[in-house]
């Protein structure tokens, strides 16, 4: 039997996954930390120790992420972007529907993949040059309301009318929200509104690629149950989320990619 | 799924992102102004009618037992014949920005946005007034309005009053009176209703007590110190287009008594040696605050402003001393042409003396000239009132925009420059 892993380290959090020929069999998500590079083997190891496997098992190992270079132990790198498209895609196709369009939010960026009907990368948007409308602004709101992040989802949806939020910029936005508090405005129709500025601007990514209708939502906030239904309004169409696990699509996808590297070398 | 099916859903999908963005810019345009403690209580009643639009508008216009309502377009069409059918009117000018994207579908890209904005909200069922009425009226007032008519046809039953341009003209009195015994036939028509001599009569009194409620509101409105705001000014005004003309007379009747109140305890709502502005141009409708929120976030105060949403709307009065039904119907199409000071007409005359007597009236510093990108009656006599105004000695700001947000930051540098010079004139 082989086995193949996908390493993905982001700036907020490191996710490794791991696959037979056929199957995922397992995943882990941790905290990136400072050491990147010890940070991915410690979860790597904590994956192969469940699944009682070792590293002289896997056959290939296939780094992705901003920190990708770092992981020396890797066999090959590859970029997010097109990581993120292979595990889309997957998941895609596991849940019997096509991906068009890829939205994903990281702890610092956030971008937007447009494929075509044979999955090919066509265009993509990304806004990796500050905070605004990143998972890095969802935590810097959290805090602020003093809430854990993970509520912000169920909160929001509780919101008669959303307040409407001008600045994605983490450092306006939280000015913004300060002096929203001080006005008494309620928690759940800030944090509405901030999903919905988030929504706008990435909408607004998604007309620049020329995104069709079939999207597929990963990334960490993926998690979040408010901004999903942003999203959802802001591009007027359906979109899916896999299921418990939308961290970890473009970990997914390095592995996908590491097994058909050697797939196509032992053809 | 089927094609249609999945249309549909699309559709709906898009209705309910603009009712979002809708709800959300209502939030943003009110909160502030309720905030206000120096706020006249009775805002409230208004606050209430544009508060609806959050929720779909199903409460913005509720109509009375058995009355149908007709949704008009500009202020040429004459109410109180709807009224005399038992009808309600509903007046359609929207100031929306958050229906322009789909309006555009439908108009070129200079079309201005106010009827990209109604065309939107006539395509998607949004506020659902639009969707309730047995009949639109649409004066062929501007190009725009023209070829609206015409597209507009696809979502409702359109009735097109054409207007004569030339209004002093005997001819054009006789034309437009034509137009509206069409009008009237039409809306006979469409209720079933007879309109008699003295369902007219009773019609004719009921706006003038509305337009006798105007007169007064507008008299308190030239209190110095202002007791109320500008914002708070259209608001009101703008509350007519869905409010039963007794309700809204009932509403502004009781805030009148407050404001005399406030006079009298000098409760004022600007600070001592605000700039006063008058704004006129293209019409606003709410929630475009967009210039009025710029003015008066930065202290100056809207004392008067010439708009055909707000202060040119209930101005002009019915003279009703003619027994007939045919005498009565002459009197109130006579109301409509020739005090109009509206710029689809080829003289600009009335207009200049217009701006020129509530220059006086409200003692006002400087005029803010308000272009909606594409309002090109509007924008062709901005050289004639900027001639006019510099022979007067009054500074005039000219500003051409839209309903985007976008450029909110520049405006309010240039409305904060035009707020210094105006209170560095006074030396």
């Amino acid at each position: 039997m082989s086995y193949y892993v996908g390493i993905d380290i982001g700036s907020a959090t490191t996710k490794v996954a791991l696959m037979n020929d056929e199957e995922i069999l397992g995943h882990k998500v941790v905290l990136t930390g400072v050491h990147c590079e010890e940070t991915a083997l410690e979860a790597l190891d904590a994956l192969l120790q469940q699944l009682s496997l070792t590293f002289d098992d896997m056959s290939c190992v296939t780094s992705t992420g901003y920190g990708r270079r770092l992981v020396k132990f890797a066999n090959s790198t590859i970029s997010e972007i097109s990581a993120n498209v292979k595990g889309a895609l997957w998941y895609g196709a596991n849940s019997g529907g096509q991906v068009r369009t890829i939205i994903n939010i990281g702890g610092q960026d956030s971008k937007v993949i447009a494929v075509d009907d044979q999955g090919v990368t066509k265009n993509f948007a990304m806004n990796d040059k500050c905070a605004a409308g990143t998972g890095r602004f969802l935590e810097t709101l959290a805090r602020i309301l003093e809430i854990n992040v993970t509520d912000l989802g169920p909160i929001s949806l509780e919101a008669d009318v959303p307040i409407r939020i001008n600045s994605t910029c983490a450092v306006f936005a939280e000015s913004e929200i300060i002096s929203l508090i001080a006005r008494k405005k309620q928690k759940s129709e800030i944090i509405a509104g901030a999903h919905y500025a988030i929504a706008k601007r990435l909408s607004r990514m998604a007309k620049r690629v020329g995104a069709a209708d079939q999207i597929f939502f990963d990334g960490g906030p993926a998690l979040n149950s408010g901004l999903i239904k942003a999203l959802e309004d802001e591009l007027a169409t359906d979109i899916y989320v896999p299921p418990s696990v939308p961290q970890v699509t473009t970990a997914v996808g390095a592995a996908l990619i590491a097994r058909d590297e050697r797939q196509k070398e032992r053809a | 799924m089927s094609e249609a099916a999945k249309q549909l859903t699309k559709r709906e999908r898009l209705a309910n992102k603009v009712k979002i963005n809708l709800a959300m810019s209502v939030r943003e345009v009110l909160d502030p102004i309720k905030e206000e403690s120096s706020r006249p209580r009775r805002m409230a009643y208004f606050d209430r009618i544009f508060e609806t639009f959050a929720h779909g508008g199903e409460a913005t216009v509720i109509p009375r037992k058995g009355e149908k309502i007709i949704g008009t377009y500009c202020l040429f069409v004459p109410e109180e014949l709807i009224y005399a059918a038992g009808a309600r009117p509903v007046r359609l000018c929207s100031g929306a920005y958050e229906s322009v994207e789909i309006g555009e579908d439908y108009l070129p890209e200079v079309a201005c946005p106010m009827v990209k904005s109604e065309l939107g909200f006539a395509a998607l069922p949004v506020l659902s007034f639009f969707h309730q009425c047995e009949l639109v009226v649409m004066p062929a007032s501007c190009d725009w309005k023209v070829k609206m008519a015409e597209i507009l046809k696809r979502f409702a039953p359109v009735h097109l009053m054409d207007m004569p341009r030339v209004k002093e003209e005997e001819s054009s009195r006789i034309f437009w009176f034509e137009e509206v015994k069409r009008f009237k036939r039409q809306v006979e028509k469409t209720t079933g209703v007879r309109i008699t001599r003295r369902r007219l009569k009773q019609a004719i009194r009921m706006i003038q007590r509305a337009q006798a409620a105007f007169h007064r509101f507008h008299r308190l409105r030239k209190a110095e110190p202002p007791v109320i705001s500008g914002r708070d000014a259209l608001e009101v005004m703008n509350a007519y287009f869905y409010d039963h003309a007794e309700d809204w007379t009932e509403a502004v009747t009781r805030l009148n008594d407050e404001l005399e109140t406030r006079i009298r305890d000098q409760r004022q709502v600007a600070k001592r040696g605000a700039a006063r502005i008058m704004l006129t141009g293209s019409p606003m409708v709410f929630p475009n605050w967009k210039v009025p929120s710029i003015i008066e976030e930065l202290d100056g105060v809207l004392v008067a402003d010439e708009f055909c949403t707000s202060n040119r709307y209930l101005n002009d009065m019915v003279a009703v001393d003619e027994g007939t039904v045919s005498g009565m119907v002459q009197a109130v199409a006579e109301r409509y042409l020739l005090p109009s000071t509206c710029p689809i007409f080829s003289n600009t005359i009335d207009r200049q003396d217009r701006l020129l007597q509530l220059i006086d009236d409200y003692r006002v510093e400087g005029v803010i000239y308000h272009i909606l990108k594409g309002c090109h009656p509007y924008d062709v006599e901005t050289k004639i009132i900027e001639q006019l105004m510099e022979r007067r000695g009054i500074p005039m700001l000219k500003i051409e925009t839209d309903y985007s947000p976008q450029d909110v930051e520049q405006l309010r540098t240039r409305i904060e420059a035009f707020q210094e010079t105006l209170k560095g004139r006074r030396g």
